[in-house]
Protein backbone atom coordinates (compact mmCIF):
# COMPACT_ATOMS: atom_id res chain seq x y z
CA UNK A 1 0.00 0.00 0.00
CA UNK A 2 2.95 2.36 0.56
CA UNK A 3 3.79 1.60 -3.10
CA UNK A 4 0.22 2.90 -4.63
CA UNK A 5 0.40 6.05 -2.15
CA UNK A 6 3.78 6.74 -3.20
CA UNK A 7 2.89 6.61 -6.87
CA UNK A 8 -0.49 8.51 -5.90
CA UNK A 9 1.41 10.94 -4.43
CA UNK A 10 4.32 11.42 -6.98
CA UNK A 11 1.56 11.52 -9.60
CA UNK A 12 -0.72 14.29 -7.78
CA UNK A 13 2.50 16.41 -7.23
CA UNK A 14 3.34 16.22 -10.80
CA UNK A 15 -0.35 17.36 -11.81
CA UNK A 16 0.21 20.42 -9.44
CA UNK A 17 3.90 21.24 -10.74
CA UNK A 18 2.06 21.38 -14.44
CA UNK A 19 -0.71 23.85 -13.29
CA UNK A 20 1.85 25.80 -11.60
CA UNK A 21 4.05 25.82 -14.68
CA UNK A 22 0.88 27.29 -16.77
CA UNK A 23 0.30 29.96 -13.45
CA UNK A 24 2.10 33.46 -12.65
CA UNK A 25 4.58 31.58 -10.66
CA UNK A 26 6.53 30.28 -13.46
CA UNK A 27 7.36 34.44 -13.67
CA UNK A 28 9.21 34.70 -10.16
CA UNK A 29 10.53 31.18 -9.72
CA UNK A 30 12.03 28.37 -11.87
CA UNK A 31 9.74 25.94 -12.13
CA UNK A 32 12.61 22.95 -12.76
CA UNK A 33 13.12 23.41 -9.40
CA UNK A 34 9.61 22.51 -8.35
CA UNK A 35 10.60 19.31 -9.16
CA UNK A 36 12.69 18.69 -6.24
CA UNK A 37 9.16 18.75 -4.21
CA UNK A 38 8.69 14.85 -5.73
CA UNK A 39 11.60 13.76 -2.73
CA UNK A 40 8.80 14.51 0.32
CA UNK A 41 7.06 11.30 -0.54
CA UNK A 42 9.33 8.94 -0.48
CA UNK A 43 11.03 10.88 2.58
CA UNK A 44 7.54 10.58 4.31
CA UNK A 45 7.30 6.99 3.39
CA UNK A 46 11.40 5.96 4.78
CA UNK A 47 10.33 8.08 8.18
CA UNK A 48 7.24 5.07 7.89
CA UNK A 49 4.23 7.77 7.53
CA UNK A 50 1.73 7.48 5.02
CA UNK A 51 3.31 9.27 1.66
CA UNK A 52 0.46 10.86 0.64
CA UNK A 53 -0.43 12.73 3.96
CA UNK A 54 -2.43 15.98 4.71
CA UNK A 55 1.13 18.03 4.86
CA UNK A 56 1.46 16.65 0.33
CA UNK A 57 -2.22 17.70 -0.32
CA UNK A 58 -1.58 21.13 2.01
CA UNK A 59 1.77 21.70 -0.55
CA UNK A 60 -0.54 20.43 -3.92
CA UNK A 61 -2.79 22.65 -3.37
CA UNK A 62 -0.24 25.36 -2.58
CA UNK A 63 0.93 25.18 -5.90
CA UNK A 64 -2.57 24.58 -7.57
CA UNK A 65 -3.22 28.00 -5.71
CA UNK A 66 -1.17 30.55 -7.74
CA UNK A 67 -3.31 29.51 -10.50
CA UNK A 68 -6.79 29.70 -8.21
CA UNK A 69 -5.91 33.36 -7.55
CA UNK A 70 -6.23 34.14 -11.68
CA UNK A 71 -9.58 33.48 -10.98
CA UNK A 72 -9.99 34.61 -7.89
CA UNK A 73 -12.60 37.86 -6.77
CA UNK A 74 -10.47 38.40 -3.69
CA UNK A 75 -7.27 38.59 -5.17
CA UNK A 76 -8.52 41.24 -7.84
CA UNK A 77 -10.14 43.20 -4.44
CA UNK A 78 -6.28 42.86 -2.91
CA UNK A 79 -5.29 44.83 -5.85
CA UNK A 80 -7.54 47.15 -5.67
CA UNK A 81 -7.02 48.65 -1.86
CA UNK A 82 -3.23 48.35 -3.00
CA UNK A 83 -3.97 50.39 -6.08
CA UNK A 84 -6.26 52.42 -3.58
CA UNK A 85 -3.68 53.39 -0.62
CA UNK A 86 -1.00 53.89 -3.63
CA UNK A 87 1.14 51.29 -4.88
CA UNK A 88 -0.06 51.61 -8.05
CA UNK A 89 2.80 50.25 -9.82
CA UNK A 90 3.30 47.08 -7.71
CA UNK A 91 -0.92 46.86 -8.17
CA UNK A 92 -0.89 47.02 -11.85
CA UNK A 93 1.61 44.97 -12.56
CA UNK A 94 0.18 41.76 -10.82
CA UNK A 95 -2.96 42.90 -12.53
CA UNK A 96 -1.52 42.35 -15.90
CA UNK A 97 0.41 39.44 -14.80
CA UNK A 98 -1.59 37.25 -13.25
CA UNK A 99 -4.82 38.29 -15.85
CA UNK A 100 -2.95 37.11 -18.39
CA UNK A 101 -3.16 33.71 -17.14
CA UNK A 102 -6.62 33.31 -16.58
CA UNK A 103 -8.06 29.82 -17.00
CA UNK A 104 -9.67 26.67 -15.31
CA UNK A 105 -7.64 24.20 -13.17
CA UNK A 106 -10.81 22.19 -12.01
CA UNK A 107 -9.50 18.74 -14.12
CA UNK A 108 -6.08 18.65 -12.64
CA UNK A 109 -7.89 19.79 -9.01
CA UNK A 110 -10.61 16.83 -9.09
CA UNK A 111 -7.22 14.25 -9.96
CA UNK A 112 -5.12 15.32 -6.97
CA UNK A 113 -8.18 15.26 -4.57
CA UNK A 114 -9.28 12.27 -5.77
CA UNK A 115 -5.96 10.46 -5.24
CA UNK A 116 -5.74 12.13 -2.20
CA UNK A 117 -9.22 10.73 -1.16
CA UNK A 118 -7.97 6.74 -2.45
CA UNK A 119 -4.60 7.20 -0.54
CA UNK A 120 -6.28 8.30 2.23
CA UNK A 121 -8.88 5.72 2.51
CA UNK A 122 -6.40 2.46 0.92
CA UNK A 123 -4.02 3.26 4.34
CA UNK A 124 -6.75 2.84 6.80
CA UNK A 125 -8.05 0.02 5.30
CA UNK A 126 -5.36 -1.69 5.31
CA UNK A 127 -4.41 -2.53 8.56
CA UNK A 128 -7.91 -2.90 9.51
CA UNK A 129 -8.85 -5.40 6.52
CA UNK A 130 -5.83 -7.73 7.56
CA UNK A 131 -7.11 -7.82 10.89
CA UNK A 132 -10.48 -8.92 9.47
CA UNK A 133 -8.69 -11.70 7.44
CA UNK A 134 -10.28 -9.81 4.20
CA UNK A 135 -8.40 -9.57 1.46
CA UNK A 136 -7.48 -6.09 0.23
CA UNK A 137 -8.62 -6.64 -4.01
CA UNK A 138 -11.60 -6.41 -3.96
CA UNK A 139 -12.31 -3.14 -1.72
CA UNK A 140 -9.41 -1.48 -3.94
CA UNK A 141 -10.69 -2.15 -7.09
CA UNK A 142 -14.02 -0.84 -5.72
CA UNK A 143 -12.00 1.83 -4.55
CA UNK A 144 -10.39 2.60 -7.84
CA UNK A 145 -13.73 2.36 -9.89
CA UNK A 146 -15.37 5.23 -7.27
CA UNK A 147 -12.37 6.95 -7.95
CA UNK A 148 -12.81 7.15 -11.72
CA UNK A 149 -16.38 7.95 -12.00
CA UNK A 150 -16.00 10.74 -9.50
CA UNK A 151 -12.58 11.65 -11.95
CA UNK A 152 -14.89 11.66 -14.86
CA UNK A 153 -17.97 12.77 -13.81
CA UNK A 154 -17.69 15.67 -11.00
CA UNK A 155 -15.91 17.91 -13.13
CA UNK A 156 -19.07 18.02 -16.29
CA UNK A 157 -20.75 18.08 -13.01
CA UNK A 158 -19.41 21.17 -11.42
CA UNK A 159 -18.98 23.31 -14.58
CA UNK A 160 -22.58 23.03 -15.05
CA UNK A 161 -24.26 25.83 -15.37
CA UNK A 162 -26.83 26.39 -12.76
CA UNK A 163 -26.93 30.09 -13.55
CA UNK A 164 -28.88 29.22 -16.51
CA UNK A 165 -31.27 27.28 -15.04
CA UNK A 166 -35.12 28.72 -14.34
CA UNK A 167 -35.39 29.76 -10.71
CA UNK A 168 -38.31 28.01 -9.57
CA UNK A 169 -36.29 24.63 -10.37
CA UNK A 170 -33.39 25.73 -8.35
CA UNK A 171 -35.72 26.53 -5.59
CA UNK A 172 -37.22 22.79 -5.94
CA UNK A 173 -34.21 20.60 -5.96
CA UNK A 174 -32.73 23.44 -2.86
CA UNK A 175 -35.67 22.02 -1.35
CA UNK A 176 -35.06 18.30 -2.29
CA UNK A 177 -31.79 18.05 -1.25
CA UNK A 178 -32.44 19.68 2.19
CA UNK A 179 -35.80 16.65 3.00
CA UNK A 180 -33.13 14.45 1.28
CA UNK A 181 -30.21 15.81 4.32
CA UNK A 182 -33.49 15.87 7.11
CA UNK A 183 -34.15 11.94 6.33
CA UNK A 184 -30.45 11.02 5.96
CA UNK A 185 -29.56 12.87 9.64
CA UNK A 186 -32.64 11.15 11.06
CA UNK A 187 -31.45 7.82 10.08
CA UNK B 1 -20.35 8.16 18.48
CA UNK B 2 -16.98 7.19 17.83
CA UNK B 3 -15.83 8.74 14.38
CA UNK B 4 -13.55 6.23 12.49
CA UNK B 5 -9.87 7.79 11.67
CA UNK B 6 -10.60 7.18 7.92
CA UNK B 7 -13.77 9.76 8.15
CA UNK B 8 -12.04 12.20 10.64
CA UNK B 9 -9.17 12.64 8.00
CA UNK B 10 -11.35 12.89 5.04
CA UNK B 11 -13.77 15.23 6.47
CA UNK B 12 -10.56 17.32 8.08
CA UNK B 13 -9.39 17.46 4.17
CA UNK B 14 -12.93 18.74 2.86
CA UNK B 15 -12.84 21.23 5.58
CA UNK B 16 -9.10 22.12 4.80
CA UNK B 17 -10.27 22.91 1.34
CA UNK B 18 -13.85 24.15 1.81
CA UNK B 19 -12.05 26.68 4.32
CA UNK B 20 -9.21 27.91 1.59
CA UNK B 21 -11.46 28.28 -1.43
CA UNK B 22 -13.82 30.43 0.57
CA UNK B 23 -10.77 32.78 1.70
CA UNK B 24 -9.32 33.12 -2.09
CA UNK B 25 -13.12 32.94 -3.29
CA UNK B 26 -12.46 30.06 -5.61
CA UNK B 27 -15.41 28.25 -7.15
CA UNK B 28 -13.25 25.98 -8.02
CA UNK B 29 -11.96 24.54 -5.07
CA UNK B 30 -14.69 24.56 -3.02
CA UNK B 31 -16.30 22.50 -5.72
CA UNK B 32 -13.94 19.60 -5.22
CA UNK B 33 -13.80 19.97 -1.28
CA UNK B 34 -16.59 17.86 -1.60
CA UNK B 35 -15.08 15.38 -3.41
CA UNK B 36 -13.74 13.15 -0.38
CA UNK B 37 -17.61 13.52 1.20
CA UNK B 38 -18.91 12.30 -1.78
CA UNK B 39 -16.51 8.47 -1.42
CA UNK B 40 -17.91 8.70 2.32
CA UNK B 41 -21.66 8.80 1.07
CA UNK B 42 -21.42 5.84 -1.50
CA UNK B 43 -23.99 3.92 -0.38
CA UNK B 44 -23.95 0.26 1.20
CA UNK B 45 -26.46 -2.48 2.21
CA UNK B 46 -25.92 -6.27 3.12
CA UNK B 47 -28.74 -8.07 3.91
CA UNK B 48 -28.35 -11.70 5.20
CA UNK B 49 -30.50 -14.51 6.30
CA UNK B 50 -29.88 -18.25 8.07
CA UNK B 51 -29.79 -20.78 5.56
CA UNK B 52 -28.65 -23.63 7.95
CA UNK B 53 -27.53 -23.93 11.85
CA UNK B 54 -26.98 -26.61 13.36
CA UNK B 55 -25.24 -28.09 16.67
CA UNK B 56 -23.33 -31.08 16.76
CA UNK B 57 -21.53 -33.32 19.51
CA UNK B 58 -22.40 -34.35 23.39
CA UNK B 59 -23.12 -30.73 25.76
CA UNK B 60 -21.48 -31.68 28.84
CA UNK B 61 -19.85 -29.46 30.73
CA UNK B 62 -15.70 -29.70 29.68
CA UNK B 63 -16.88 -31.25 26.45
CA UNK B 64 -16.46 -30.30 22.82
CA UNK B 65 -19.68 -29.58 20.20
CA UNK B 66 -19.20 -28.50 16.71
CA UNK B 67 -21.93 -25.46 15.50
CA UNK B 68 -22.07 -24.80 12.07
CA UNK B 69 -23.70 -21.75 10.46
CA UNK B 70 -24.47 -21.20 7.30
CA UNK B 71 -25.89 -17.40 6.16
CA UNK B 72 -26.27 -16.30 2.90
CA UNK B 73 -25.38 -12.39 2.22
CA UNK B 74 -27.00 -9.91 -0.37
CA UNK B 75 -25.92 -6.40 -1.27
CA UNK B 76 -22.40 -4.63 -1.28
CA UNK B 77 -20.00 -4.11 2.15
CA UNK B 78 -18.14 -5.54 4.48
CA UNK B 79 -20.06 -8.19 6.84
CA UNK B 80 -18.85 -8.98 9.88
CA UNK B 81 -21.03 -12.06 11.98
CA UNK B 82 -20.53 -13.13 15.43
CA UNK B 83 -22.13 -15.58 16.50
CA UNK B 84 -22.44 -15.00 20.33
CA UNK B 85 -21.54 -17.61 22.75
CA UNK B 86 -22.34 -17.05 26.59
CA UNK B 87 -19.53 -16.27 28.99
CA UNK B 88 -18.89 -19.81 30.17
CA UNK B 89 -18.34 -21.16 26.80
CA UNK B 90 -14.68 -21.61 25.17
CA UNK B 91 -13.75 -21.21 21.34
CA UNK B 92 -11.20 -24.16 20.92
CA UNK B 93 -11.08 -24.71 17.24
CA UNK B 94 -11.82 -22.39 14.79
CA UNK B 95 -13.75 -18.89 15.32
CA UNK B 96 -17.18 -18.35 16.07
CA UNK B 97 -16.67 -14.71 13.82
CA UNK B 98 -16.12 -14.13 10.47
CA UNK B 99 -15.70 -10.66 8.11
CA UNK B 100 -15.99 -11.18 3.85
CA UNK B 101 -16.27 -8.46 1.52
CA UNK B 102 -19.86 -9.04 0.13
CA UNK B 103 -20.40 -7.44 -3.61
CA UNK B 104 -23.37 -9.08 -5.12
CA UNK B 105 -23.67 -12.44 -3.36
CA UNK B 106 -22.12 -14.53 -0.56
CA UNK B 107 -22.27 -17.40 1.36
CA UNK B 108 -20.59 -17.15 4.52
CA UNK B 109 -20.32 -20.19 7.05
CA UNK B 110 -19.28 -20.05 10.61
CA UNK B 111 -17.88 -23.33 11.71
CA UNK B 112 -15.92 -23.83 14.74
CA UNK B 113 -16.01 -26.05 17.92
CA UNK B 114 -16.04 -24.71 21.21
CA UNK B 115 -16.45 -26.16 25.08
CA UNK B 116 -19.06 -24.76 27.45
CA UNK B 117 -17.22 -24.72 31.53
CA UNK B 118 -20.91 -24.72 33.28
CA UNK B 119 -23.72 -26.63 33.16
CA UNK B 120 -26.80 -24.66 32.22
CA UNK B 121 -29.62 -23.88 29.43
CA UNK B 122 -28.17 -21.67 26.65
CA UNK B 123 -29.77 -19.78 23.81
CA UNK B 124 -27.10 -19.73 21.10
CA UNK B 125 -29.84 -17.68 18.74
CA UNK B 126 -28.49 -14.55 18.34
CA UNK B 127 -25.99 -13.58 15.47
CA UNK B 128 -24.75 -10.44 15.48
CA UNK B 129 -24.09 -8.60 12.23
CA UNK B 130 -21.22 -5.47 11.92
CA UNK B 131 -22.35 -4.46 8.40
CA UNK B 132 -20.04 -1.55 7.90
CA UNK B 133 -19.17 1.18 4.74
CA UNK B 134 -16.85 -0.51 2.08
CA UNK B 135 -13.95 2.01 2.79
CA UNK B 136 -14.72 1.58 6.86
CA UNK B 137 -16.16 4.91 7.27
CA UNK B 138 -19.38 3.81 8.81
CA UNK B 139 -20.65 0.49 10.36
CA UNK B 140 -24.37 -0.12 11.39
CA UNK B 141 -25.14 -3.19 13.69
CA UNK B 142 -28.39 -5.78 13.38
CA UNK B 143 -28.96 -8.86 14.61
CA UNK B 144 -30.00 -12.24 13.28
CA UNK B 145 -31.82 -15.19 14.93
CA UNK B 146 -30.69 -18.99 14.50
CA UNK B 147 -32.67 -21.53 15.61
CA UNK B 148 -29.74 -22.65 18.15
CA UNK B 149 -30.02 -23.82 22.11
CA UNK B 150 -28.13 -25.91 23.92
CA UNK B 151 -28.35 -27.98 27.10
CA UNK B 152 -25.57 -28.39 29.05
CA UNK B 153 -25.47 -31.49 31.61
CA UNK B 154 -22.99 -32.36 33.93
CA UNK B 155 -20.76 -35.60 32.64
CA UNK B 156 -22.27 -38.66 35.49
CA UNK B 157 -19.49 -40.19 37.41
CA UNK B 158 -20.04 -43.50 36.95
CA UNK B 159 -18.51 -45.99 39.29
CA UNK B 160 -17.20 -48.85 37.66
CA UNK B 161 -15.84 -50.68 40.32
CA UNK B 162 -16.59 -51.12 43.82
CA UNK B 163 -14.19 -53.58 45.99
CA UNK B 164 -16.55 -55.18 48.51
CA UNK B 165 -13.38 -55.31 51.91
CA UNK B 166 -15.06 -56.74 55.23
CA UNK B 167 -14.80 -54.27 58.11
CA UNK B 168 -16.65 -51.55 59.61
CA UNK B 169 -19.15 -49.81 57.09
CA UNK B 170 -17.96 -46.53 56.33
CA UNK B 171 -21.01 -45.46 55.01
CA UNK B 172 -24.59 -45.41 56.82
CA UNK B 173 -25.94 -46.41 53.96
CA UNK B 174 -25.79 -50.09 53.62
CA UNK B 175 -26.93 -51.25 50.08
CA UNK B 176 -29.25 -53.49 51.47
CA UNK B 177 -30.94 -51.14 53.95
CA UNK B 178 -34.79 -51.14 53.56
CA UNK B 179 -36.82 -48.19 52.73
CA UNK B 180 -39.78 -46.89 55.93
CA UNK B 181 -42.43 -46.68 53.86
CA UNK B 182 -43.70 -47.98 50.94
CA UNK B 183 -45.84 -50.78 49.47
CA UNK B 184 -45.82 -53.93 52.00
CA UNK B 185 -44.47 -57.07 50.50
CA UNK B 186 -44.54 -60.52 51.94
CA UNK B 187 -41.45 -60.71 54.13
CA UNK B 188 -42.83 -60.77 58.07
CA UNK B 189 -41.29 -57.91 60.32
CA UNK B 190 -43.00 -57.68 63.43
CA UNK B 191 -46.80 -58.18 65.34
CA UNK B 192 -47.77 -54.81 66.07
CA UNK B 193 -51.32 -52.98 67.39
CA UNK B 194 -53.91 -51.85 64.80
CA UNK B 195 -54.15 -48.39 64.16
CA UNK B 196 -56.87 -46.90 61.94
CA UNK B 197 -56.36 -47.31 58.26
CA UNK B 198 -54.52 -50.71 58.42
CA UNK B 199 -56.24 -53.16 56.11
CA UNK B 200 -58.29 -55.54 57.33
CA UNK B 201 -56.79 -58.55 55.70
CA UNK B 202 -53.32 -57.78 57.97
CA UNK B 203 -55.38 -58.29 60.94
CA UNK B 204 -53.82 -61.11 63.16
CA UNK B 205 -56.87 -62.77 64.68
CA UNK B 206 -54.73 -65.48 67.08
CA UNK B 207 -52.99 -62.66 68.21
CA UNK B 208 -55.40 -60.60 68.52
CA UNK B 209 -57.46 -63.14 70.67
CA UNK B 210 -54.68 -63.68 72.93
CA UNK B 211 -54.02 -59.75 73.80
CA UNK B 212 -57.86 -58.82 73.58
CA UNK B 213 -57.26 -55.78 70.97
CA UNK B 214 -56.37 -56.12 67.34
CA UNK B 215 -53.16 -56.92 66.85
CA UNK B 216 -51.89 -56.72 63.42
CA UNK B 217 -49.03 -58.42 60.91
CA UNK B 218 -46.52 -55.75 59.58
CA UNK B 219 -44.11 -56.72 56.87
CA UNK B 220 -41.52 -55.63 55.15
CA UNK B 221 -42.00 -52.51 52.40
CA UNK B 222 -40.82 -52.78 49.52
CA UNK B 223 -38.27 -50.86 47.90
CA UNK B 224 -34.63 -49.39 49.49
CA UNK B 225 -33.78 -47.00 52.00
CA UNK B 226 -34.58 -43.11 51.06
CA UNK B 227 -31.93 -40.71 50.49
CA UNK B 228 -32.27 -36.70 50.85
CA UNK B 229 -29.76 -34.69 49.44
CA UNK B 230 -29.07 -31.08 50.90
CA UNK B 231 -27.17 -29.05 48.28
CA UNK B 232 -26.23 -25.72 49.62
CA UNK B 233 -26.25 -23.19 47.04
CA UNK B 234 -25.59 -20.24 49.40
CA UNK B 235 -23.75 -17.05 48.56
CA UNK B 236 -20.48 -18.50 49.90
CA UNK B 237 -20.71 -21.78 48.07
CA UNK B 238 -19.79 -19.56 44.38
CA UNK B 239 -16.28 -18.59 45.86
CA UNK B 240 -13.41 -19.60 43.28
CA UNK B 241 -13.52 -19.71 39.46
CA UNK B 242 -16.83 -19.27 38.06
CA UNK B 243 -16.50 -22.19 35.99
CA UNK B 244 -14.95 -24.69 39.20
CA UNK B 245 -16.40 -23.74 42.44
CA UNK B 246 -18.09 -24.94 45.56
CA UNK B 247 -21.12 -24.37 44.41
CA UNK B 248 -20.52 -25.98 40.89
CA UNK B 249 -18.49 -29.16 42.54
CA UNK B 250 -21.59 -29.77 44.50
CA UNK B 251 -24.10 -29.66 42.23
CA UNK B 252 -21.56 -32.00 39.98
CA UNK B 253 -21.84 -34.52 43.22
CA UNK B 254 -25.37 -34.17 43.71
CA UNK B 255 -25.82 -35.43 39.89
CA UNK B 256 -23.55 -38.50 40.36
CA UNK B 257 -25.10 -38.97 43.69
CA UNK B 258 -28.63 -39.23 42.79
CA UNK B 259 -27.78 -41.31 39.87
CA UNK B 260 -25.93 -43.80 41.76
CA UNK B 261 -28.83 -44.27 44.40
CA UNK B 262 -31.75 -43.87 41.69
CA UNK B 263 -29.94 -46.51 39.64
CA UNK B 264 -29.92 -48.58 42.63
CA UNK B 265 -33.63 -48.50 43.29
CA UNK B 266 -33.58 -45.93 46.23
CA UNK B 267 -36.02 -42.84 46.49
CA UNK B 268 -33.42 -40.18 46.12
CA UNK B 269 -34.67 -36.62 47.28
CA UNK B 270 -33.40 -33.40 46.83
CA UNK B 271 -33.10 -29.69 48.56
CA UNK B 272 -31.78 -26.75 47.34
CA UNK B 273 -30.35 -24.37 50.57
CA UNK B 274 -30.33 -21.23 48.91
CA UNK B 275 -33.28 -21.70 46.56
CA UNK B 276 -36.28 -23.09 48.26
CA UNK B 277 -35.97 -26.08 45.63
CA UNK B 278 -37.46 -29.28 47.53
CA UNK B 279 -37.80 -32.41 45.47
CA UNK B 280 -39.50 -35.40 47.57
CA UNK B 281 -38.30 -38.74 47.71
CA UNK B 282 -38.88 -40.61 44.87
CA UNK B 283 -37.83 -43.26 42.33
CA UNK B 284 -36.87 -44.08 38.50
CA UNK B 285 -35.45 -41.85 36.10
CA UNK B 286 -38.03 -39.24 35.98
CA UNK B 287 -36.94 -38.29 39.10
CA UNK B 288 -33.08 -38.45 38.36
CA UNK B 289 -34.83 -35.69 35.13
CA UNK B 290 -36.23 -33.39 37.43
CA UNK B 291 -33.07 -33.38 39.75
CA UNK B 292 -31.06 -32.69 36.90
CA UNK B 293 -33.62 -30.16 35.86
CA UNK B 294 -33.62 -28.27 38.99
CA UNK B 295 -29.61 -28.65 39.43
CA UNK B 296 -29.42 -27.27 36.02
CA UNK B 297 -31.05 -23.60 37.10
CA UNK B 298 -29.31 -23.81 40.51
CA UNK B 299 -28.48 -20.52 41.18
CA UNK B 300 -26.61 -18.60 44.70
CA UNK B 301 -29.53 -17.65 46.99
CA UNK B 302 -29.78 -16.71 50.66
CA UNK B 303 -31.19 -20.02 53.04
CA UNK B 304 -30.52 -21.37 56.02
CA UNK B 305 -29.07 -24.65 56.43
CA UNK B 306 -31.65 -25.02 59.31
CA UNK B 307 -34.56 -23.22 57.79
CA UNK B 308 -34.23 -25.68 55.03
CA UNK B 309 -34.26 -28.67 57.22
CA UNK B 310 -37.42 -27.52 59.09
CA UNK B 311 -39.31 -27.29 55.69
CA UNK B 312 -39.06 -30.52 55.22
CA UNK B 313 -38.52 -32.20 58.42
CA UNK B 314 -42.14 -33.81 58.39
CA UNK B 315 -41.54 -35.82 55.12
CA UNK B 316 -38.02 -36.72 57.15
CA UNK B 317 -39.63 -38.07 59.49
CA UNK B 318 -41.92 -40.28 58.14
CA UNK B 319 -39.08 -41.85 55.14
CA UNK B 320 -36.20 -41.58 57.44
CA UNK B 321 -33.61 -40.82 54.84
CA UNK B 322 -29.87 -41.04 54.85
CA UNK B 323 -29.08 -36.99 54.67
CA UNK B 324 -26.38 -35.95 53.32
CA UNK B 325 -25.65 -32.62 53.23
CA UNK B 326 -23.43 -30.93 51.01
CA UNK B 327 -22.02 -27.94 52.21
CA UNK B 328 -18.87 -25.73 53.70
CA UNK B 329 -19.50 -26.28 57.67
CA UNK B 330 -17.51 -22.99 58.62
CA UNK B 331 -20.29 -20.91 57.10
CA UNK B 332 -23.49 -23.11 57.39
CA UNK B 333 -22.78 -24.60 60.90
CA UNK B 334 -24.34 -27.68 60.59
CA UNK B 335 -24.85 -28.89 63.67
CA UNK B 336 -28.43 -28.12 64.62
CA UNK B 337 -29.54 -30.07 61.80
CA UNK B 338 -27.24 -33.16 62.83
CA UNK B 339 -28.43 -32.65 66.18
CA UNK B 340 -31.74 -32.79 64.86
CA UNK B 341 -31.30 -35.73 62.97
CA UNK B 342 -29.28 -37.78 65.60
CA UNK B 343 -32.38 -37.12 67.92
CA UNK B 344 -35.00 -38.40 65.02
CA UNK B 345 -32.23 -42.07 64.51
CA UNK B 346 -31.66 -40.30 60.87
CA UNK B 347 -28.84 -41.13 59.53
CA UNK B 348 -26.54 -37.74 58.63
CA UNK B 349 -23.41 -37.92 56.22
CA UNK B 350 -21.86 -34.50 55.22
CA UNK B 351 -19.54 -33.85 52.09
CA UNK B 352 -17.34 -30.92 53.48
CA UNK B 353 -15.55 -29.02 50.68
CA UNK B 354 -12.75 -27.53 50.57
CA UNK B 355 -10.53 -25.04 48.32
CA UNK B 356 -7.30 -23.13 47.96
CA UNK B 357 -8.12 -20.20 50.22
CA UNK B 358 -6.35 -17.18 48.37
CA UNK B 359 -4.71 -14.61 50.99
CA UNK B 360 -1.56 -13.56 53.08
CA UNK B 361 -0.27 -16.84 55.74
CA UNK B 362 -1.67 -15.37 58.85
CA UNK B 363 -5.34 -15.36 56.98
CA UNK B 364 -5.48 -18.89 55.14
CA UNK B 365 -4.36 -20.37 58.74
CA UNK B 366 -6.65 -18.84 60.76
CA UNK B 367 -8.98 -20.05 58.28
CA UNK B 368 -7.90 -23.10 58.24
CA UNK B 369 -7.79 -23.30 62.11
CA UNK B 370 -11.93 -22.11 61.84
CA UNK B 371 -13.02 -25.05 59.06
CA UNK B 372 -10.81 -27.39 61.14
CA UNK B 373 -13.27 -26.26 64.60
CA UNK B 374 -16.35 -26.64 62.19
CA UNK B 375 -15.39 -30.10 61.05
CA UNK B 376 -14.16 -31.20 64.84
CA UNK B 377 -17.86 -30.54 66.08
CA UNK B 378 -19.40 -32.46 63.95
CA UNK B 379 -17.43 -35.64 65.02
CA UNK B 380 -20.27 -37.38 65.63
CA UNK B 381 -21.67 -38.10 62.57
CA UNK B 382 -19.67 -39.15 59.29
CA UNK B 383 -17.87 -35.97 57.31
CA UNK B 384 -15.98 -36.62 54.30
CA UNK B 385 -13.57 -33.25 53.75
CA UNK B 386 -13.17 -32.92 49.91
CA UNK B 387 -11.18 -31.27 47.76
CA UNK B 388 -13.15 -29.14 45.26
CA UNK B 389 -10.41 -29.85 42.51
CA UNK B 390 -10.14 -33.27 42.67
CA UNK B 391 -12.05 -35.16 40.31
CA UNK B 392 -15.46 -36.02 41.74
CA UNK B 393 -15.43 -39.87 40.68
CA UNK B 394 -13.15 -40.62 43.82
CA UNK B 395 -15.49 -39.04 46.03
CA UNK B 396 -18.51 -40.90 45.11
CA UNK B 397 -16.42 -44.24 45.66
CA UNK B 398 -15.68 -43.08 49.71
CA UNK B 399 -19.79 -41.83 50.07
CA UNK B 400 -21.17 -45.00 48.90
CA UNK B 401 -18.27 -47.81 49.56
Amino acid sequence: MRILNLILAEASLILAINVAEKSPLAIFIPTKLLYLLLILPVAFMLLRRNPFDIPILILALSLVTVKLLTNSEAFYSLLDALYYLGYTGISEYLNSVFSAYKGSCLVQLTGIVVMFTIAQISWRMEEKLKELGIDMKYPLVVLGAVGVVVFLFFPILAEFRFKELPLIFLGLLGLCLTLLAIYVLAT
Amino acid sequence: MKVRAVTRSLVCASLLMLTWGILITSYELVAVSFIPLLFLAVPYRVSCSVVEAKISGDCYVGEEFRVDIRLRALGFGILKAMHELPEHFEVVEGQNAVARFVLGGEDVRISYVARPMRRGKYDLSRIVLEMEHPFLAWKTLEELRANLEIEVRQRLRRITRIDTVRGVARSPIPDVDLSKIGVPGTDFREIRDYVPGDPMRFVNWKATARRGKLMVNQYEVEGKKAVWIFLDANDYMTYGKSVRNYLECGIEITNALAYHFISRGHKVGLTIVGNGVVLYPDVGKRQFKRIGEELMRVEAGKEDLKRAFENCKKMISIYKPLLIIITRPEYSNPMDVVSEGMRARIPVQIIALKGKVEGDDFAVRLFELLRRSAIGRLRRVNVIEWDVEKPVRRLIARVVG
